[in-house]
């Protein structure tokens, strides 16, 4: 089994997940389940750290597109930061970076959100 | 040959033989009811010893004997016994007090009506007492019964002639004075009569230490047995010294057939004295009644565990099993678990309070038992409202592949757990590990043979979907190649006629298996009907994902490139909808063609129109387009390395054609990933120049 861990930092209203390892259709499960939590615990601000994830499939991306708009409808929203080169290139093809942010760093998607 | 036939003759249809001599002894009484004569009593004797003898051989062989119908058998003896004493106080004045008085033919039948009720009730209680006799007894302990057996027909036939050797001793006496003769030999005999009777006394003494069905009891049923084995006793007790009395048994007995009588007072006898034996072991077995109940217990709850382990594979109900066992086996009040599979889960049989839950959870985090242990409660855990448990039974459970976790008991009252428990519970938790791995590979193999049958028809769909071969035209060549994966990935391609041009496709949908053929199925009959109704290709897109949005679900998409091509004119057009990028050889180069485009079903409306760009390309001579799906240049080798896009763009440079390059990609692709199980879908479509093919 590919490892696949996340983790949680809350800095002033924003949650920032940290993915790590490789998300793919045996690990979406564990990721579904942290926005069920973050959506019952009504955390809609959200930026995803993507420093640390090696690799991302189709079903992946799919999870993302699955809660994203709940979190705008809550008036959040997902912003996804700091991805590697072979990450985003599967976010650019299928035309993610139209319809989603993203950011270089994490800090840039932190400083979007003071903006509002 | 005699020994064998008249061995044949007291073993076989034991009923037809016992009915026949009832008949038989039943008619005689009727001709000779006081048999007088010795030949009358010989003959009387002799239907009588073999009417019982028959029936007393065919009534144990049907009864059963269970441990669960110890305590109801031995019931039976005690109401058998009463309801003999009660026949005998109620009728002992209408019958006649002295053998060889004449009574009348109505008489005669009240005496054999009564005299029946009586071999029967002598004959079941007998039978019902060798039954427990034998009960749990190894060895010859046949032969003792036998014995027993013997003595009472010699004691009784004794008993019988008794009356006609004194008559003729005495007789005889007064006529020849001296010598010792035939006649002064059997009145020695009749004299021995009493060596038989102490001795058949002390075999009926040793016969009834035979109590070993009464360690298959439990505690309960033994305080019960204690009572009954006394007013057994009593009983039985009362009867025999009836027998020695004047009363009805003794004159039914001796009207009736005084070997009779010897048979139904060495029963009573023998009912007494092992009553009494019963009475004193059940008493002695009281005090270490719980210890062996507990030991039986813990022995059918292994038995259990074994069954459970291949009959319940339900993981909630093979939990269910396990606390209702241990709870069983232990006493306590409640009993609940933890088990560990990524997340920890609780399990108990009733509804408690939340603080147990918790308190299981962190217990599990914090402590790392190896063994069962004791835990004496500090602070109160309260699991229902008012009650708190003062100790808790805690063990591991060590699963081999992954699962663990902790199984509860715990206890309101303090003192309840013991070295013995704790030892019980560590077999205990052995066996629920195994139960539960065992559920586990069985629902693992389950699944997997329901996954298998999906995937078959997953891939039979896929087939019939994906068309056999290409369409020809005349100035561009196409080459279209699928390789399943053996997960089925959900690649997609095809033609269409598309007004005067012809319509294609490759895609990806998002998802395996029976999920993806679906959608590949509806994308085909979408783009069916799209083909026939929109001549425009940028509409039929929009159009596309218009209906994809709707029908896809929320994390769902689908990758593909829509095309048309122009035969006539050599012109290929096409939309990028999220796909990989396809790569073209212009020039004596390759190249990646980038254009924006969202894949289908992500986005709607403007913002997808927006980013439609459609390309459009003239396919010259020198000129051949690769469309492919990500299969192909994620194709992974042994090490986990991607076939990438550079050995890609190497094959599309060596080869000067279409067929021979479709061939090779697939050679480099199955070399390269030769070891690894393709992942996913391959699909290869190549469009190039006609002239060039030639």
């Amino acid at each position: 089994m590919d490892e696949f861990i996340t983790k949680i930092l809350e800095k002033e209203g924003v949650i920032i997940l940290s993915l790590n390892g490789i998300l793919d259709a045996h690990t979406t499960g564990k990721l579904e389940e942290v926005f069920e939590k973050l959506i019952s615990e009504s955390k809609f601000k959200l930026i995803v750290d993507f420093s640390n994830l090696r690799y991302i499939s189709s079903a992946g991306l799919g999870v993302f597109m699955a809660y994203v708009e709940t979190m705008r409808e809550n008036g959040g929203d997902i912003k996804f930061a700091a991805m590697k080169e072979n990450v985003y290139n599967v976010f650019d093809l299928l035309g993610f970076p139209v319809l989603y942010e993203f950011y270089d760093e994490v800090e840039k998607a932190e400083a979007k959100y003071r903006e509002n | 040959m005699l020994k064998d036939r008249i061995l044949k003759f007291y073993n076989t249809q034991l009923l037809g033989k016992a009915i026949a001599f009832s008949i038989i002894f039943l008619l005689y009484k009727y001709f000779f009811p006081i048999p007088e004569k010795f030949v009358a009593e010989f003959f009387n004797e002799l239907f009588a010893v073999h009417l019982i003898f028959f029936w007393m051989k065919y009534v144990p062989g049907k009864l059963k004997v269970t441990v669960g119908s110890l305590m109801r058998l031995y019931g039976n003896v005690f109401i058998l016994a009463f309801l003999l004493l009660l026949l005998s106080l109620l009728f002992s004045q209408i019958l006649p007090d002295k053998r060889y008085v004449e009574i009348g033919f109505l008489q005669e039948t009240v005496v054999l009506i009564i005299s029946g009720l009586v071999i029967v009730l002598i004959i079941l209680i007998y039978s019902t007492l060798s039954k427990l006799f034998f009960y749990k007894q190894k060895g010859n302990v046949q032969s003792y019964f036998r014995v027993m057996a013997i003595f009472t027909i010699i004691v009784g036939l004794t008993n019988a002639f008794d009356p006609f050797f004194s008559n003729i001793v005495s007789t005889s006496q007064t006529a020849i004075n001296d010598s010792i003769t035939f006649v002064s030999l059997l009145g020695w005999m009749s004299d021995f009569e009493n060596v038989f009777q102490i001795a058949l006394i002390i075999i009926v003494v040793i016969n009834a230490f035979r109590v070993a069905w009464i360690a298959s009891l439990n505690k309960t049923q033994k305080k019960k047995l204690v009572f009954l084995a006394f007013s057994s006793a009593l009983i039985f007790a009362v009867l025999v010294t009836l027998f020695f009395e004047n009363n009805l048994l003794i004159k039914t007995a001796y009207l009736f057939s005084p070997t009779l009588f010897i048979v139904s007072s060495t029963v009573a006898l023998y009912g007494a004295i092992y009553s009494l034996v019963i009475f004193f072991t059940a008493l002695f077995h009281i005090p270490t009644a719980e210890e062996a109940d507990r030991k039986s217990e813990e022995y059918s709850t292994f038995l259990e565990f074994g069954n459970m382990m291949t009959q319940i594979l339900d993981f909630d109900e093979l939990s269910e099993s396990i606390l209702k066992l241990t709870k069983n086996i232990s006493s306590a009040d409640l009993t609940w678990m933890v088990i560990d599979n990524d997340k920890t889960k609780f399990y108990t049989l009733g509804n408690y309070s939340e603080s147990l839950e918790s308190f299981s959870k962190s217990y599990y985090k914090t402590n790392k038992l190896t063994k069962p242990q004791k835990v004496l409660l500090k602070n109160y855990l309260e699991p229902e409202e008012g009650k708190m448990l003062s100790e808790l039974l805690v063990a591991p459970i060590k699963g081999r592949n992954g699962k663990s976790g902790l199984v509860f008991a715990g206890f309101y009252d303090e003192d309840k757990i013991d070295d013995d428990l704790l030892s019980t519970f560590s077999g205990l938790t052995d066996y629920a590990a195994l139960a539960i791995e065992n559920s586990d590979l069985v629902s693992a193999s389950i699944e997997n043979e329901r996954m298998e049958k999906e995937l078959e028809i997953a891939r039979e769909i896929q087939m019939r979907i994906v068309p056999q071969g290409v369409p020809d035209f005349e100035n561009i060549k196409a080459c279209a190649k699928f390789i399943p994966a053996f997960e089925v990935g959900g690649d997609y391609y095809d033609f269409f006629n598309f007004g005067d041009k012809t319509f294609f496709v490759i895609a990806d949908v998002s998802g395996k298996g029976m999920e993806a053929s679906y959608v590949m199925a509806e994308m085909k009959g979408v783009l069916e009907s799209l083909t026939v109704v929109y001549s425009d290709l940028r509409t039929l897109v929009i159009k596309a994902n218009e209906i994809f949005n709707k029908r896809l679900n929320r994390k769902n998409f689908i990758t593909a490139i829509f095309g048309s091509i122009d035969d006539s004119e050599g012109i290929l057009t096409y939309y990028r909808l999220g796909h990989n990028l396809p790569i073209i050889i212009e020039d004596g180069n390759t190249r990646l063609i980038k254009s924006k485009g969202l894949a289908l079903g992500i986005a709607t409306g403007e913002i997808f129109e927006e980013n439609l760009e459609k390309v459009i390309l003239k396919i010259e001579p020198e000129i051949r387009i690769l469309f492919y799906t990500d299969g192909l240049p994620e194709s992974k080798n042994e090490a986990g390395e991607e076939f990438g896009y550079k050995n890609l763009e190497d094959l599309m440079m060596r080869n000067k054609n279409a067929g021979i390059l479709m061939e090779q990609i697939i050679t480099e692709i199955s070399l390269y990933s030769k070891n690894n199980i393709q992942a996913d879908d391959i699909t290869i479509l190549i469009f190039e120049n006609r002239e060039k093919g030639r």
